[in-house]
């Protein structure tokens, strides 16, 4: 599985560009910085190294002429490909360490700690020298490599912006999804989002492993597929499976979706959609045969481009529109529930006359309209870790669910436009959730009242003189000239 | 020996070798000859285990090319197009191959005189039959029981194919060593070769001695007194006919004793026996072969 031979050839071959990365990962060693700065600089350097390295130190296997050199060799091909690795790791790793071991002197770090830094170092870098290689070898040639490099990198950031904006819009409630989470899907991401948190999360567990998982796939893949590479097909198209059919194929699918989504069948009709959106789906599908151009090298046209096109459209729009018409399959109705939970209820420029007399009441300067902010709370906005054990009333929470029950049903039936919103925030002791709703509601004096009753509720009524005032459980109001109110 | 096994191997839709068997002995200098595109490299590459077979197998000394890694340090390819990175010169390409074969340093000094080359100039600044020889002395150097050339005289003056000739006789009778070499120059091929095959159509149909084959084809021009059925020649394995006045000039296959001999039962008025050369016997038996 290793190959002294090779290794010792690497090196010395290599030896130049080597004592290069050496010292423009040290260059920074003398800039006035701690570990607490995360190795910035040479985190980016490390990253780019990352990327250039497998393509370089693996030009090889998509040289025809090369790959006589090196498949004849003797040495076996797992051995080849496991010292690469292990080299290009090296390479990139033993500098990092080098540097991080100097800042950690400086510093100075406990000795568990500075394992565990070099540790997760390690790993992030395995993963991305690895994953990359992988997807590098997919293709038959350089070019190929790197667009398969590229369109891998950048998948599931396009997958998640896709999914984010079909929830956000066929999903009342979702405002967003957490990019952290979507970075566990992403070797890539993953690594990177590691690296920026290595020396500010206390608890890299679940990062480390995942990146343990990917590092053991990836492994697996890449010696799995360097031995049954078929070297008689470099320099050819690189048709596999996971070359540029999948990455054509997924990418005009992803684009499908963004266009579907948004779609307002029910009020304009297909053929105004399709109207609207004609010049989109030209470009896209000029964009779908340049991309077959590239991977065939040649100007493939085929009825099976146009078949595809319209079958993926097809389908992109009825699953949008299904979707809306099932209110999001009934993910509307759920949401992360945790051990802290806030609700927010906001209404713009009101001018119910029960509200404004009493508002009157204590204002000298007469207000024609009013704004009011509901916080209803059962934990402390500015204090995470001070836990307020109460819980809300039963008839502050059915109400408020009332509210959000109409604000999902406007979501999917109104018109989208309000001077009214409903968000809830949930905490469940790792990640926040927000929910938004649009609403078309009016609260009444009386209801206002009976949310009052609740000590997790705060009632902030603001005239339009400036002033705001406290509602308190008893119908007065009570002044409040510095509201603050942190999140 | 080297044993080629019923190897098959093909690309995408297209099968190139179709169950090719062979056995060549070692010390020999077998000569590959086929068209363009007949599958000669492929059957190179797959013997020194850059392609895998996909059915059959190649064994050298008994082990298996592609599966023992540790064989090829016995075998060396020498390609039709030899790699070499931007920046190489002999001195590095020295490096990678004394990192995983035994180079012998005099052989690879004698050689570099031979071939008058520059051990610290760039190779991409070499001319195309400088860079063969470059590998070539690497493969001089290196001393492989089997030796693989691909193209082997194609780019090199005659100064140079007489020294790289000279240098395989000595490099055979110092290692006794197998040398497989294809080229389409099967002039130089009939100088160095003792045995031969012919790969055409994915597989290997005529191969052997090179002197007995040359031996066993035969040219003959005959003439008759007389008009003469034609199909009077259905009783000879024929692979060339032609017609000049009343001259026949035919290519036989058999004994020539024994063609003589039949032929002389039809009384011709001329009968002369003339020996093919490499070339015509590989451009008859492909003439041949296509009937």
């Amino acid at each position: 599985m290793f190959s002294m031979e090779y290794f010792n050839y690497l090196l010395k071959s290599k030896k130049y560009l080597l004592i290069f990365i050496f010292l423009i990962t040290l260059l920074n060693i003398f800039a006035n910085r701690k570990v607490g700065d995360t190795l910035a600089v040479e985190g980016v350097l490390a990253l780019i190294l990352c990327y250039v390295l497998p393509v370089y130190f693996f030009y090889y296997v998509h040289d025809k002429k090369a790959v006589d050199s090196y498949y004849s060799i003797p040495v076996s091909r797992n051995a080849i490909v496991t010292t690469g690795i292990i080299f290009t790791i090296a390479s990139i790793f033993l500098p990092l360490l080098l540097t991080f071991i100097i800042y950690a002197i400086k510093t100075p770090l406990y000795i568990v700690s500075t394992l565990y830094y070099c540790f997760m170092i390690l790993v992030i870098v395995a993963t991305l020298v690895i994953f990359n290689t992988t997807i590098y070898l997919i293709a038959n040639n350089v070019f190929d490599g790197v667009v398969m490099i590229g369109a891998y990198t950048v998948l599931p950031l396009v997958i998640w912006i896709m999914t984010n904006y079909l929830m956000t819009t066929y999903v009342a409630g979702n405002s967003y999804y957490d990019l952290t989470f979507a970075s566990y899907l992403s070797p890539v991401y993953l690594s990177v989002y590691s690296f920026v948190e290595l020396f500010d999360k206390e608890c890299m567990f679940g990062y480390l492993i995942t990146l343990l998982i990917y590092l053991v796939v990836f492994t697996t893949l890449l010696l799995v597929g360097y031995k049954r590479r078929d070297v008689s097909r470099v320099n050819t198209p690189s048709s596999k499976f996971f070359a540029y059919p999948l990455v054509i194929y997924i990418y005009v699918f992803i684009s499908m979706f963004t266009i579907a989504t948004g779609n307002n069948f029910e009020y304009n009709g297909v053929f105004d959609f399709l109207k609207n959106n004609f010049i989109l789906y030209v470009l896209l599908f000029v964009a779908f045969v340049a991309a077959h151009f590239v991977y065939k090298r040649k100007l493939y046209l085929s009825y099976k481009l146009p078949l595809f096109f319209i079958i993926a459209m097809v389908i992109s729009l009825a699953f949008t529109s299904i979707f809306k018409i099932n209110e999001g399959f009934g993910l509307s109705q759920n949401y992360k529930t945790g051990e802290f939970m806030r609700y927010n209820y906001n209404i713009w420029n009101q001018d119910d006359k029960e509200i404004l007399d009493l508002i009157n009441e204590h204002d000298d300067e007469h207000s024609y309209q009013y704004s009011i902010f509901i916080e209803a709370v059962n934990f402390d906005t500015n204090s995470r870790n001070k836990k307020i054990k109460s819980e809300y009333k039963k008839e502050t929470i059915d109400y408020l669910e009332s509210i959000r029950q109409e604000g999902i049903s406007y979501f999917y039936h109104g018109p989208r436009e309000s001077n009214s919103s409903l968000s809830v925030d949930t905490y469940d002791n790792k990640n926040y959730y927000s929910y938004y709703y649009s609403l078309e509601s009016d609260i009444s004096l009386e209801t206002l009242i009976m949310l009052a009753q609740d000590e997790n509720v705060s009632i902030v009524i603001s005239p339009d003189n400036g002033f705001s005032y406290y509602l308190l459980p008893d119908g007065s109001l009570s002044i409040n000239n510095y509201l603050t109110i942190t999140y | 020996m080297l044993i080629i096994n019923n190897v098959t191997k093909g690309f995408e839709n297209k099968e190139v070798l179709k169950g090719i068997n062979l056995e060549i002995t070692d010390g020999s200098i077998f000569g590959l000859v086929g068209i363009n595109g007949a599958g000669k490299s492929t059957l190179l590459r797959c013997i020194c285990g850059i392609y895998e077979c996909e059915d059959g197998n190649i064994t050298f000394n008994d082990v298996d090319t592609y599966a023992d890694e540790i064989i090829r340090k016995d075998i060396f390819f020498v390609n039709d197009d030899p790699y070499y990175s931007l920046a190489s010169n002999l001195k590095s390409l020295k490096e990678f191959y004394t990192s995983f074969y035994d180079l012998d340093e005099e052989a690879y000094q004698k050689y570099l005189k031979l071939f008058g080359l520059d051990e610290n100039k760039q190779i991409s600044s070499f001319s195309k039959g400088m860079k063969r020889q470059a590998l070539l002395l690497f493969a001089l150097a290196i001393k492989p029981k089997l030796l693989l050339l691909d193209e082997a005289f194609d780019g090199l003056d005659p100064i140079v194919r007489h020294n790289l000739k000279k240098a395989l006789y000595e490099f055979i009778e110092e290692n006794h060593s197998t040398i497989i070499i294809s080229s389409h120059n099967l002039k130089e091929l009939e100088d160095i070769c003792d045995s031969y095959g012919i790969l055409e159509d994915g597989k290997i149909e005529t191969y052997g001695d090179l002197l007995e084959s040359k031996q066993y084809i035969n040219k003959y021009q005959v003439a008759f007194k007389d008009a003469v059925d034609e199909s009077i020649f259905d009783e000879f394995e024929l692979l060339h006919k032609s017609r000049e006045g009343s001259v026949y000039n035919l290519v036989i296959k058999g004994n020539k004793e024994e063609v003589v001999k039949k032929l002389n039962k039809y009384e011709p008025i001329l009968l002369d026996t003339l020996n093919v050369n490499f070339e015509e016997l590989f451009i008859y038996e492909h003439e041949g072969g296509k009937k």
